[in-house]
C-alpha cells in the first residue's frame, strides 16, 4: 500500500542511524493513523535509479536521466537538494561507493556515429571512473563497455562487468553479445579476467557483488537468451567454472544482487509467474529462503543493513529492512542430484566413414520430452574446417532429433517443437586431437561437456518429443584419418560429467 | 444549355481534381509493385545509416535494383529505428540497461532511435521526389534473439511475458492475452502510422520465437479456465489449444488492420513458406495460424508470401502451382510474390537458376512473369544489401519494368 509522505515526517526527523527508535516513531504515527502494520514504510527520496547508500549512511549515490543522458547525483537520505558529480557531456552510471566516500561508476562520452567509431577505430567507450574528494579519475579505457562495478571491502579492487575480452574473441566468432566479469585496482592498474564467459552468443555476466569478508562473489548471469536471469556465485579462490553455482532458486528470474553487511543475505531484483512487476528481492544464501518485498529493482542495503534503497518507475525509495523483511519462502533446492545414474543403451566403435545402424528395439530410444539421455562420443579429430556430424538420433518427428556436431566449436543439438535447430555449445574443442564429447539432454536443458569438462548449458523450454527412433548415423562428414572411436547413447547423468556445484556447498 | 454546359465542366474539373487528389495516395494505375525491404541495419558498414547522407547512400545503392516501393525497416527485434514514446524507457542503449548484454560490434553501437538519426521522414521525402511508393516493415518480433534489442517495454513488463506450458515466463515476448499488451502495440502502430506509410507490412516470420506454445501466461491460462472450468489446459500441439490462442492473435490482427485502415493505411501481412492447399497454415507459429478466413475476411489488403515450398526438381513448375493455389484462396487480399536473395532454404533466384540450369537473369524473368501472369500485385525482394541482387537480376527486373 502507499503512504502519505507526510505521514513519516516524524520518523525522517530522526536520525537514520538510529532506525530502532525511528520505527519506534514510524509505528506510533501509523498505528494513530489507522496505517496497516503488515506493510513496511518506504519514502521516496529522489527521481533516478541504481541508488546505492554512502558508508556513513547518510547519502545516496543515484543516476539521473535528462534529455536523454544519464547523469550521477548524491542527495541526503531525506530526499532534498541533489549534488551533480557527472552532468554531461556523456553517461554516468552504476554509481557504488568506496569504503573511503569515493564514487567509482560507469562513464563515456561516445559523440561519434557507430560507423565512423568503427572505421576511425575510436577508442571512447565506457570505462569506469573514480570521484574522489572532487576529482576525478578514468580508470580503465577502450572500445568496450565496463559497468556495474562493485568494491572490495579493503577498497582496494574493483570487479565489473566487461565486454573488453569479448571484442578479443569476437575475432573468430559471430555476433559477439556477451560480457565476462574482471577486476581492476581501484586507483588504476590492467584489467584481468576473472570470471569468464562459457560463450555462446547472449551468454554474460553484470553486477558481480563482493561480500563483506571478501571471499564469495555473486553475480547476475543469463546463460542464455531463451534462459531467464540467474544469481551465481563462487568463492574469490575458485572463480573458473568448477567453482560456480546457482545460488538464485529456480523459478525466479533474479540479477543485480548486492550484500547485506551481515554476508548471509543479498537483495536482488527479481520477478516470479503472479508477481506485479519486478521485485526487491532477499535471499539468505545459507538456507536459500527467500522473500519478495516490495515492487521495485536494483535494491541496496545500508552499511549498517538497517535500510534499503531501490528504484521504482524512475525515482529512488528508502525503506526500513526490518526482522518481518528477512527470507522465509523455502524454495525448491537447485540441484543435480535427483538424476538417475548413467545406463548405456547402445554402443559402437570405430567407426571411420558414414555409417547407418538400426536398432532391434527401437522403443529403448523413446525418450519422449522429459527423459534425461546422454550422448558420449570418443573421436579423434584432425582439427580442420568443416562440419561433421558424429552422431545423429533419427527420428520420425525429425532425421535429426539429437545430434553431436563439431564445427568450429562443439554442439550437441535438439529440435524444439517448431523443428527449429535448438543447441547447446563449448568452445573447449581446440584443433587436433582425441576429444570425449558428452551431451546431455534432460527435460529443461541441454547440456555439453568436452572431455569431462563441467558442462556449458542452454536451457530451450520447448524441445520437441523423441518418440519414434529411426536409426543413427555415425561419423556424417569424417575427414580422411578421423575416426569415432567409441559412441554410446543411454539413460540418466553420465559418469564422466561433473554436477554443479550446490548453493549449500558454497556457503556451508 | 449554357449553365448545363458549365455546371458538366464544373463536375469534370472537380472530379479531376478529386482524381487527381485520391491519385497523390494511391499507387501508379497499372503498377506492378517491385518492392524492396530495406533493412537499413545491413548496409551499417557500408554507409553512415545514422546520417541523412548515409540514409541517401542506402536508398540510392537499394535502387539499384530498379526498385518501385520501398518499404522501411522500423525495428530490429523490439529496438526502435526512430524516437518512439512508448518504447523510450528503459533506454535500449547498452550498457545502459543491466537486462541487456551489449554487443561489441558495429551494430552493437547503433542508436538508430536517437532524435538526431531519426530518418523516416528524410526517407518518406526521397521516395516521395522519386515517385517511389513508402511503406514501413514492422515485425511480430520483440527480440531477434538477443537481449540488446529485445523491447524496452517487454523488459519493463515481466508481468506480461509469455510462458511455456511447464516452465517460466520469459522476457522475449508479452502474451497477447493482456489488454495492457496489445494497447501498446497499437500505440506502437499509432507511432507507425504517424510516418505516414502507404503500407505497413506485418512480417508474421520475423516473430522472436513467439508462438501459440509460449501463450501459457497467467492470462491466457486464466481465461482457458473461464471458459473451460476444469478442463486440464492442453498441450501445445492440441488443437484446442491453438484455437484458444488463436481467437486473441485473430483479435489482434483485426484490430491491427482496423487501425491501418483508419489511418489510410494498406495491411499487409509476411508468411514463409504457405501454399493453398487445405492444410497449408503458416506453420512457423506452431499449431498453424490458417491466415484464409482472415483473407476472405478482408482483414489484410495483401498478403506476402514469403517464400514457398518449391520442388527442387520441377522448381517453376511446382511454384507456379503454389502460385495459383494462393492465388484461389486468398480472399480478399492482394498478393505479393518473392524475389528472395536468402538462400538458406535454397529458394533464392539463384537456387532457382541453378535447379532449373538456367540463367539468373532468365530465372528472374520466369518469377517476374509468374507473378504477374497469375495475377500477383508485385513481387518483393529481401536483403538488398551489398550485392545481393547482381547487376543480372537487376538487369532482368529493369527489362520487366519496361
Amino acid at each position: 500500500m502507499l503512504y502519505d509522505v507526510a505521514d513519516f515526517e516524524k520518523l525522517w526527523r530522526c536520525d537514520v542511524k538510529r532506525p530502532i527508535i525511528a520505527l519506534v516513531v514510524a509505528g506510533t504515527v501509523l498505528a494513530a493513523s489507522g496505517v496497516n502494520f503488515s506493510s513496511s514504510p518506504e519514502r521516496l527520496v529522489t527521481d533516478g535509479i541504481n541508488p546505492a547508500f554512502s558508508p556513513d549512511g547518510r547519502r545516496i549515490a543515484f543516476q539521473r536521466l535528462e534529455e536523454g543522458e544519464f547523469h550521477l547525483c548524491v542527495v541526503s537520505v531525506r530526499g532534498g537538494a541533489v549534488a551533480w558529480i557527472e552532468k554531461g557531456p556523456g553517461m554516468a552510471a552504476y554509481p557504488v561507493w568506496t569504503p573511503s566516500g569515493g564514487l567509482l561508476y560507469t562513464y563515456g562520452h561516445d559523440a561519434e556515429t557507430a560507423r565512423q567509431a568503427w572505421i576511425t577505430k575510436s577508442q571512447n567507450g565506457y570505462g569506469l571512473r573514480l570521484w574522489e574528494n572532487g576529482v576525478k579519475r578514468d580508470i580503465t579505457h577502450g572500445r568496450c563497455r565496463d559497468f556495474t562495478p562493485c568494491v572490495s571491502p579493503d577498497g582496494k579492487t574493483a570487479y565489473f562487468a566487461s565486454t573488453r575480452w569479448v571484442v578479443e574473441e569476437s575475432k573468430n566468432y559471430s555476433i559477439a553479445t556477451s560480457t565476462d566479469i574482471g577486476k581492476v585496482g581501484v586507483l588504476g592498474g590492467e584489467p584481468e579476467r576473472v570470471v569468464r564467459s562459457p560463450g555462446g552468443n547472449n551468454t554474460g555476466f553484470i553486477q558481480p557483488a563482493i561480500s563483506p569478508d571478501g571471499r564469495t562473489l555473486v553475480w547476475g548471469h543469463l546463460e542464455n537468451f531463451f534462459g531467464n536471469w540467474r544469481i551465481y556465485g563462487a568463492k574469490i579462490g575458485n572463480l573458473d567454472r568448477t567453482g560456480w553455482c546457482m545460488v538464485s532458486p529456480p523459478g525466479i528470474n533474479a540479477l543485480a544482487p548486492r550484500w547485506h553487511p551481515n554476508g548471509r543475505i543479498i537483495c536482488f531484483t527479481g520477478f516470479r509467474k503472479g508477481d506485479p512487476g519486478w521485485g526487491v528481492w532477499v535471499e539468505d544464501v545459507v538456507t536459500g529462503k527467500v522473500r519478495r518485498i516490495v515492487t521495485g529493482e536494483n535494491p541496496a542495503f545500508s552499511p549498517d543493513g538497517k535500510w534499503l534503497t531501490y528504484d521504482r518507475d524512475r525515482k529512488v525509495y528508502v525503506r526500513p529492512f526490518v526482522q518481518t523483511d528477512e527470507p522465509n519462502e523455502e524454495m525448491p533446492v537447485t540441484s543435480w542430484d535427483d538424476q538417475e545414474p548413467e545406463k548405456v543403451l547402445w554402443s559402437v566403435e570405430n567407426v571411420s566413414k558414414e555409417k547407418s545402424v538400426t536398432v532391434d528395439d527401437t522403443s529403448k530410444f523413446a525418450f519422449g520430452a522429459d527423459k534425461t539421455f546422454f550422448v558420449r562420443i570418443k573421436a579423434k579429430l584432425d582439427g580442420t574446417s568443416g562440419v561433421r556430424q558424429l552422431l545423429i538420433g533419427d527420428y520420425k518427428e525429425h532425421e535429426l532429433g539429437f545430434q553431436t556436431i563439431v564445427d568450429r566449436t562443439v554442439w550437441f543439438s535438439t529440435r524444439l517443437l517448431n523443428m527449429n535447430f535448438t543447441g547447446s555449445n563449448s568452445k573447449a574443442y581446440k584443433g587436433e586431437g582425441v576429444y570425449t564429447i558428452t551431451g546431455i539432454r534432460t527435460a529443461k536443458r541441454l547440456l555439453v561437456s568436452v572431455n569431462g569438462c563441467v558442462p556449458d548449458t542452454f536451457p530451450p523450454a520447448d524441445m520437441l518429443s523423441l518418440d519414434n527412433f529411426n536409426r543413427f548415423v555415425v561419423g556424417r562428414g569424417l575427414k580422411k584419418g578421423e575416426s569415432v572411436i567409441k559412441a554410446e547413447v543411454g539413460t540418466g547423468w553420465p559418469t564422466d560429467v561433473p554436477k554443479f556445484r550446490r548453493r549449500e556447498d558454497l556457503f556451508k | 444549355m449554357k449553365g448545363a454546359k458549365m455546371f458538366r465542366c464544373c463536375g469534370v474539373a472537380l472530379l479531376a481534381c478529386g482524381v487527381q487528389c485520391f491519385a497523390a495516395n494511391q499507387p501508379p494505375k497499372n503498377s506492378f509493385d517491385v518492392v524492396a525491404l530495406v533493412d537499413s541495419l545491413d548496409f551499417a558498414k557500408q554507409y553512415d545509416i545514422e546520417t541523412t547522407t548515409g540514409t541517401v547512400q542506402v536508398l540510392e545503392h537499394v535502387l539499384l535494383t530498379h526498385a518501385n516501393d520501398i518499404w522501411w525497416r522500423d525495428k530490429g527485434g523490439g529496438k526502435m529505428r526512430y524516437p518512439s514514446k512508448c518504447e523510450a524507457w528503459p533506454i535500449s542503449e547498452a550498457p545502459f540497461d543491466k537486462r541487456r548484454l551489449p554487443s561489441e560490434d558495429i551494430y552493437g553501437h547503433l542508436r538508430l532511435d536517437a532524435p538526431w538519426a531519426h530518418v523516416f521522414p528524410l526517407v518518406r521525402e526521397e521516395c516521395a521526389k522519386r515517385g517511389l511508393g513508402f511503406g514501413i516493415h514492422t515485425t511480430l518480433e520483440e527480440n531477434h534473439g538477443i537481449s540488446s534489442l529485445t523491447s524496452s517495454w517487454t523488459l519493463d513488463h515481466p508481468q506480461f511475458w509469455g510462458c511455456v506450458k511447464v516452465g517460466e515466463p520469459w522476457m522475449g515476448c508479452c502474451s497477447i492475452a493482456c489488454p495492457e499488451v496489445v494497447a501498446h502495440k497499437m500505440t506502437m502502430l499509432d507511432e507507425r502510422l504517424a510516418l505516414k506509410p502507404r503500407r505497413i507490412l506485418l512480417d508474421l516470420a520475423r516473430n522472436g520465437s513467439w508462438s501459440y506454445t509460449r501463450e501459457y501466461s497467467v492470462q491466457m491460462v486464466a481465461d482457458w479456465k473461464h471458459l473451460h472450468g476444469d478442463e486440464p489446459v492442453p498441450e501445445p500441439s492440441d488443437s484446442r489449444w491453438v484455437k484458444h490462442v488463436d481467437r486473441y492473435f485473430c483479435n489482434y490482427l483485426r484490430k491491427f488492420s482496423a487501425r491501418c485502415h483508419a489511418a489510410g493505411a494498406e495491411f499487409i501481412v509476411g508468411m514463409t513458406d504457405i501454399d493453398g492447399r487445405e492444410d497449408a497454415k503458416f506453420k512457423k507459429l506452431l499449431g498453424g495460424f490458417d491466415w484464409k478466413p482472415l483473407a476472405a475476411e478482408g482483414v489484410f489488403d495483401a498478403i506476402w508470401v514469403m517464400s514457398v515450398p518449391m520442388d527442387k526438381a520441377r522448381p517453376f513448375e511446382s511454384t507456379e502451382r503454389i502460385y495459383r493455389d494462393i492465388m484461389a484462396v486468398r480472399g480478399r487480399s492482394k498478393v505479393y510474390f518473392p524475389l528472395p536473395a536468402y538462400d538458406y532454404a535454397q529458394t533464392s533466384v539463384y537456387s532457382y537458376a541453378r535447379f532449373a540450369k538456367t540463367s539468373v537473369g532468365e530465372a528472374t524473368k520466369r518469377l517476374l512473369e509468374m507473378a504477374k501472369s497469375v495475377g500477383g500485385s508485385g513481387v518483393v525482394m529481401e536483403c538488398v544489401d551489398y550485392r545481393n541482387y547482381t547487376p543480372e537480376v537487376c538487369a532482368a527486373i529493369g527489362e520487366f519494368l519496361r
